[in-house]
């Protein structure tokens, strides 16, 4: 019969913390850069032009059909090979950021769709500047609409960092298979790697409800109607 | 010496089948716990619904790579079963799809307004009755767009069945380039038939959705 | 709406019929201790657990069955055994874990027989003697393992095997790159991705003979490792068959025709002097 003994992980227990932090700063970057990414491509989605829009188009439909795992492999071994080195940690950074960067826009666009065209009219003809327009009628109503998937896709970029492990780079799971394999305690490793990627995921989860809470409460009175 | 790249279409067909038939069938597996577990999260019961969104989120919240690592060594030496690749792959990719299926299926119900229960209810119907003549038929209609969204997820965590040595289309790819030693040509052919294939669900779904628009 | 429904729920049928199959408890494989020769001979099939990407021991073939040295002795096995061969491709810990689940008879995957693994299954005696070989690019500025020894270099091996304790004693402090398969690793140094793979000395001598301008090895032989079958521990019966089998595969000379035929090369002495 199997014995569950978690105490089994101790001697594995030092390089951990190390190995959280390295899926939270890898998951950090590529959230940041994600963003850039996505706020760009919604820009050229919803550009009047049409060779940006096809552009734009054309990345998220890519980028959405694609695995992530071919992803990395492409960038880490593939570009490799016709002479583009990126290490373990950047390649996967780089296919990270491209992945949820194709959601990203998704998202972005969604919500800067949903303004309609007569308020960017109306802002203008209040004599309001271009960042002055963005700043105070499109972000506070974009944000209130992007805030829930938004929080479902930085969950989503936490959980894809995970991936990182196949090109050795010594994150969260890469400990978990570590441990697993010299210790066979499989069950145990992945019990404790799940936990704590439940408690992250949770953790953003849980900011996105607090968000959602915070906007409610300080919406205008215009928007409460 | 070595074989070209070309040599190996078999395997990357091969490959291909595999993926389409693991991820369809954690779609129809993950589509059934999905309902059961939609059905707990909109229940009368606290607990239940509690359970139901504990379900969600721990799957939501665990990467598919961890799953199917804990599927197939986790449950293989704690539970000593027999979980061939396949199996693991299944289960983990089950998991991971119905927790995103709960959550299309509770939409699907809610969608269903209220006032509609309540006419339903006023007309002599029982609660299954209602369910089966007034809610699924327009639960389902709601429901299939975002189906088709979950399938290409699966679609794409089933390569990650890679890693324990299932060969579908990404292990298929890996093994050819060992193989061959060509990493470049190798990993583009794989991502194009992703991409084929994944896009082409979508333009289906697409087509179905634009059929199955629920005409006010 | 009907139609499509029923159809919905016919496939859904069909879909736990099928998962149903899959799972097979370790019950009905497990069978009382030392069995493994009598199942074997009763289901006429031999599953053989092996790795995929260790050319020239593994690899796949272009029809997408495995290829390589560890294939053909393997086959040779079921051949004398007149059983018919089913190779199960796993990864690199899952060579073990293939045979105490009882999913394999047997594993022929470049592995290696040591005191640890055998806490938990058993080996035959071996049919090859291997060490252990930092290989380099030719290009490379690492002329020795003391100079690789250092953290600005990294070393690459598959995960899982026995060079993540090599790596560990023989260079401490250069940086470790764990891959998932063999042939991951070995594609990483070619690629410059790490600077050195730590690999199996028969293979590198395959790949010194194949590529040896591009590459070059670094001095020392850092461990001796006998690779043997694998076979689920407690069941005598099932080794006395296959120490038997290896017995006779390396005095028969089948071994140095196999060997040679894949590795290009004479089959090195396999007792080694003490």
């Amino acid at each position: 019969m199997y014995e569950f003994n978690l105490a089994g992980l101790l001697p594995y227990i030092d390089p951990l913390p190390r190995a959280i932090l390295l899926t939270l700063w890898l998951s950090l970057l590529a959230i940041v850069m994600s963003v850039a990414v996505g706020v760009f491509g919604a820009l050229c989605r919803t550009s009047t032009n049409l060779i940006p829009r096809f552009l734009g188009a054309a990345y998220v439909e890519v980028l959405r059909n694609i695995p992530l795992l071919v992803v990395i492999y492409l960038i880490f071994f593939g570009l490799a090979q016709v002479g583009l080195r990126v290490d373990g940690f950047n390649s996967a950074l780089i296919a990270l950021t491209l992945n949820a960067g194709a959601y990203m826009t998704e998202i972005f666009r969604g919500g800067l769709l949903a303004i309609p065209n007569g308020q960017y009219e109306a802002a203008r003809s209040q004599g309001m500047t271009g960042p002055q327009l963005y700043r105070y009628v499109v972000f506070p109503q974009v944000f209130r609409i992007i805030y829930a998937p938004l929080g479902n896709l930085i969950i989503g970029i936490v959980i894809g960092s995970s991936l990182a492990s196949v090109i050795g780079v010594e994150e969260v799971t890469t400990w978990m298979r570590r441990a697993g394999d010299e210790t066979f305690r499989y069950m145990e490793s992945f019990l404790a790697v799940g936990v704590i990627y439940v408690v992250l995921a949770q953790t953003i989860n849980i900011g996105r409800i607090a968000t959602g809470n915070w906007l409610l409460s300080k919406a205008p009175v215009g928007a409460r109607r | 010496m070595s074989p070209t790249v070309g040599a190996f279409w078999y395997v990357f067909l091969t490959g291909a089948a595999v993926t389409l038939w693991i991820s369809w069938l954690a779609l129809l597996l993950g589509g059934l716990v999905g309902v059961i577990v939609g059905m707990m999260r909109i229940s009368k019961w606290v607990a239940l619904r509690w359970l139901a969104v504990a379900y969600t989120e721990v799957f939501r919240s665990i990467p598919p790579l961890v799953l199917f690592f804990g599927c197939f060594y986790g449950l293989s030496y704690a539970l000593q079963l027999d979980l061939s690749p396949f199996a693991a792959a299944t289960v983990a990719l089950t998991a991971t799809a119905s927790a995103l299926m709960s959550e299309v299926v509770r939409a699907g119900i809610e969608s269903v307004t209220h006032g509609q229960w309540q006419a339903a209810y006023s007309s002599g119907m029982r609660y299954d009755q209602v369910f089966r003549y007034v809610v699924w038929p327009q639960a389902i209609r709601v429901m299939l767009p975002p189906s088709i969204g979950v399938y290409i997820s699966t679609l794409k965590d089933s390569s990650l069945a890679s890693i324990i040595g299932y060969v579908e289309l990404t292990k298929s790819g890996l093994l050819i380039r060992e193989t061959t030693g060509i990493s470049f040509e190798v990993l583009l052919i794989i991502a194009v038939m992703y991409f084929v294939i994944n896009y082409s669900i979508s333009l289906v779904g697409a087509s179905l959705e634009r059929k199955f628009k629920y005409v006010h | 709406m009907n139609m499509v429904r029923r159809r919905v729920f016919g496939a859904l049928a069909f879909g736990v019929l099928s998962a149903s199959f899959a799972f097979s408890p370790v019950a009905e494989a497990q069978q009382p201790q030392g069995g493994i020769l009598s199942d074997v001979l009763k289901r006429g099939v031999l599953r053989i657990a092996t790795i995929g990407g260790n050319p020239p021991y593994s690899s796949l073939g272009t029809d997408g069955k495995p290829v390589g040295y560890d294939i053909d002795v393997a086959n040779m096995l079921a051949e004398q055994l007149k059983l018919k061969a089913e190779f199960i491709v796993v990864d690199v810990p899952g060579r073990i874990t293939a045979l105490q689940t009882r999913r394999a008879d047997v594993t022929f995957a470049n592995f290696t027989a040591n005191v640890e693994r055998s806490k938990v299954i058993a080996f035959t005696d071996p049919y090859v003697v291997v060490g252990s070989i930092y290989m380099v690019k030719k290009d490379s500025p690492i002329q020795s393992v003391e100079q690789l020894n250092d953290p600005k270099y990294k070393i690459g091996f598959a995960r899982g095997g026995t060079a993540e304790g090599i790596s560990a004693t023989t260079a401490p402090r250069a940086q470790k790159v764990r891959f998932d398969t063999v042939g991951d690793a070995y594609l990483a140094m070619q690629s410059g991705q790490v600077d050195s793979h730590l690999q199996d000395s028969l293979q590198n001598a395959s790949y010194v003979a194949k590529d040896g301008d591009k590459y070059r090895n670094l001095a020392g032989n850092w461990s001796y490792e006998e690779i043997s079958i694998g076979l689920p521990a407690g069941d005598f019966d099932w080794w006395r068959v296959l120490n038997i089998f290896v017995k006779n595969f390396n005095a028969s000379g089948d071994n140095a025709r196999l060997f040679k035929k894949h590795f290009g090369y004479d089959l090195p002495p396999i007792q080694q002097k003490y």
